[in-house]
């Protein structure tokens, strides 16, 4: 059996509840810091290192570089009364490391389940019927957002109202998108919820549910390596937790 | 007359309803979707662009194909006529990114798989090239697929457009009455404001594919000319819309160039400065909170000539999306008809459109290219391009040939 072949549904759901605990406990930087490398290492297994790049690029690092500004040169002291601007800065690393350490437990854990496991995971879970397509559509709502986007702006193009790429005409655009976006996608998502029903889909994501059921039980042992992975730093970060306590 | 009745005397047979813009089609359609449902029967609703009827809850066409036939009777046949609509080579891609022909071959398949006891398709097959057409229709007709499902359906534009395989044809009127006077497209004063630089369009060796190692264009070459209307022919999904988005500046240039007038353009860098497009779908392409406003910043807005040929003088304080299909397809058509522009490209923009739009629209293009306006047209209605007498290109398997 290969040791790193995709763990079970069931474990990857308990692993990802019990490392997100994990991580709103850790308040250290060194633990955040072997945690982090410790999913990345999981991640180049999965061959998902890339995807995680991307999210560090586009949501980490401007998170990060506000933070940092924010605490470190404007506040100039930690949250806690700590009155220097190392505490502050040590403040905004520590929540863009926890930050990260989410993202990446997360995609680790769920985001990497091809569909037909992920609803089998949240069936494990008791999530059924209308709340389980639900669930689904909304991890699927950033992409859909993404492409929404791109369309319009090539739309805008087409209609002569963007006339360069300039960073200062994208951002006058911003009004617009959010306008059409907040309109019609809502108005596309109420139809598609309306074909779930009327067609049954609801009923066809139940189905997918068994027959994943039915194939999925073997590489218990690369869930259960995730599952005391997950545990172990729970473990550590409740106890390093109390005893800064 | 009941429209119930009509399905239970020609089971297995496709019925078409026949009528012009708002004769309450979408009405009767929507409604016997809604009373079968109440009734405990599955029943669904296509109208046009279908993005919005896909589920969204899968990742990929395949999963999106898989997860509709999962169960079903004829599991195994509805993924061999996807193969033979071309659908399995984008089986990896998202359902999101398929050209609007391809969406509709998918979304109509994925729906066929539920087994649905109604199917109505609301203008849907406007999109899809003949050949695709003639396919649904025959697997509507007599694949064991459909066997269990009555097809209502409507068709829009000319004649000479409809399908000769479905001769069971109903009127709209048998089942409603409307009394309200239809909103018009009208070209009898569409005043066109042309460009001062008129000039010739040409590309050389374009190459462009959405993902590395696969081309949708290679090698595109052509030279057009002012005044004269082309039209961009082809299947579904070989890359006609993407040209267009290209020759726009929506999408970047791979390799290749593309000039005007002799001057190398930068599309990409300066959108819609030579070219500037009416497309497939208008949702995307209004952007403010009245008719008035999506109107007031047009070069001849004061003579309202672009309201009066939308058809919407009396509708302009209402909010775009407010407005239906057909009419938000009519309003960015008058809109993209009214930019003071040198080329100007037109994708499907019959779609949903009756026979008394599609005349005023050929109407229209004419003339612009009478003023010297270069037009290309993208429509798979070939009475439309009959009528427009376009030059043809025809585009397959990446490049571009005349006709």
């Amino acid at each position: 059996m290969n040791l790193f072949a995709s763990p079970p549904s069931l474990y990857r759901g308990l692993a990802c509840f019990i490392g997100l605990f994990g991580t709103f406990m850790a308040n250290r930087l060194p633990l955040l810091l072997g945690g982090l490398l410790i999913v990345l290492v999981i991640m180049g297994i999965q061959g998902k290192l890339r995807e995680f790049a991307r999210f560090g690029l586009t949501v980490l690092l401007h998170i990060g570089g506000a933070l940092i500004v924010i605490w470190g040169f404007v506040r100039k002291s930690g949250p806690n009364g700590e009155h220097s601007p190392e505490d502050g800065v040590l403040f905004a690393v520590l929540t863009i490391l926890r930050l990260a350490l989410l993202g990446a437990i997360f995609l680790v854990t769920v985001l990497t389940l091809s569909p037909d496991r992920l609803s089998h995971l949240l069936h494990t879970f008791g999530i059924r019927g209308w709340a389980l397509a639900g669930v689904i559509s909304y991890l699927n709502l950033w992409s859909d957002f993404r492409r929404n986007i791109k369309q319009i702006y090539a739309s805008r193009c087409a209609r002569r109202l963007m006339p360069d790429r300039s960073f200062a005409t994208r951002l006058r655009q911003m009004p617009y998108t959010l306008r059409t976006l907040f309109i019609s996608s809502p108005m596309y998502s109420l139809d598609r919820a309306q074909t779930w029903e009327s067609g049954g889909l609801i009923h066809r994501l139940e189905r997918l549910d068994k027959r994943t059921s039915a194939t999925e039980d073997s590489f218990q042992l690369s869930g259960i390596l995730l599952l005391a992975l997950a545990t172990g730093w729970a473990i550590t970060t409740t106890v390093y937790f109390f005893k800064s306590e | 007359m009941n429209i119930d009745a009509v399905l239970t005397s020609h089971p297995g047979n496709p019925i078409v309803l026949e009528g012009d813009n708002f004769s309450g089609r979408t009405d009767l359609l929507r409604r016997c979707v809604a009373d079968r449902s109440q009734q405990g029967d599955q029943a669904i609703y296509l109208g046009s662009c279908v993005h919005r009827y896909l589920s969204s809850l899968m990742p990929s066409v395949h999963d999106e194909l898989y997860i509709h036939a999962l169960g079903a009777r004829h599991e195994k046949s509805l993924f061999r006529f996807a193969e033979s609509f071309g659908l399995t080579r984008c089986f990896s891609q998202s359902p999101f990114v398929l050209s609007g022909g391809e969406q509709v071959l998918l979304t109509i398949l994925a729906k066929l798989a539920l087994e649905p006891d109604v199917l109505a398709l609301d203008g849907t097959l406007a999109e899809l090239d003949q050949v695709n057409k003639i396919r649904i229709v025959q697997m509507l007709r007599a694949s064991p697929i459909a066997e269990k499902t009555s097809t209502l359906l409507t068709e829009n534009g000319y004649a000479a457009d409809r399908m000769e395989d479905l001769p069971i044809r109903r009127s709209v009127g048998e089942f409603v009455t409307t009394s309200r006077t239809p909103p018009r497209f009208c070209a009898s004063d569409f005043c066109f404001i042309p460009s001062i630089n008129t000039g010739c369009l040409e590309a050389k060796g374009i190459y462009f594919g959405y993902r590395a190692g696969s081309l949708i264009l290679r090698d595109v070459c052509f030279r057009l000319q002012p005044g004269c209307i082309y039209s961009f022919e082809g299947g579904n999904g070989v890359g006609k819309s993407t040209l267009a988005q290209i020759l726009v500046g929506a999408l970047p240039l791979h390799r290749g160039s593309i000039s005007f007038n002799g001057r190398v353009l930068n599309p990409w860098k300066n959108p819609g400065q030579t070219v500037v497009m009416h497309m497939q779908n208008p949702d995307f392409q209004l952007f403010s909170d009245s008719v008035y406003k999506e109107l007031s910043d047009l070069p001849d807005f004061s003579s309202g000539s672009a309201a009066r040929l939308a058809g919407v003088e009396d509708l302009m304080t209402e909010h775009p999306f407010d407005l239906p299909f057909v009419l938000r397809k009519r309003l960015t058509f008058s809109i993209i008809a009214h930019l003071k522009r040198p080329w100007f490209i037109f994708d499907e923009p019959t779609v949903g459109q009756d026979i008394q739009t599609c005349d005023q629209m050929v109407a229209v293009l004419r003339k612009m290219a009478r003023n010297g306006a270069g037009i290309i047209v993208i429509s798979h209605s070939q009475e439309f391009i009959r009528r427009l007498e376009t030059k043809r290109l025809w585009l397959e398997d990446g490049s571009i040939k005349e006709l």
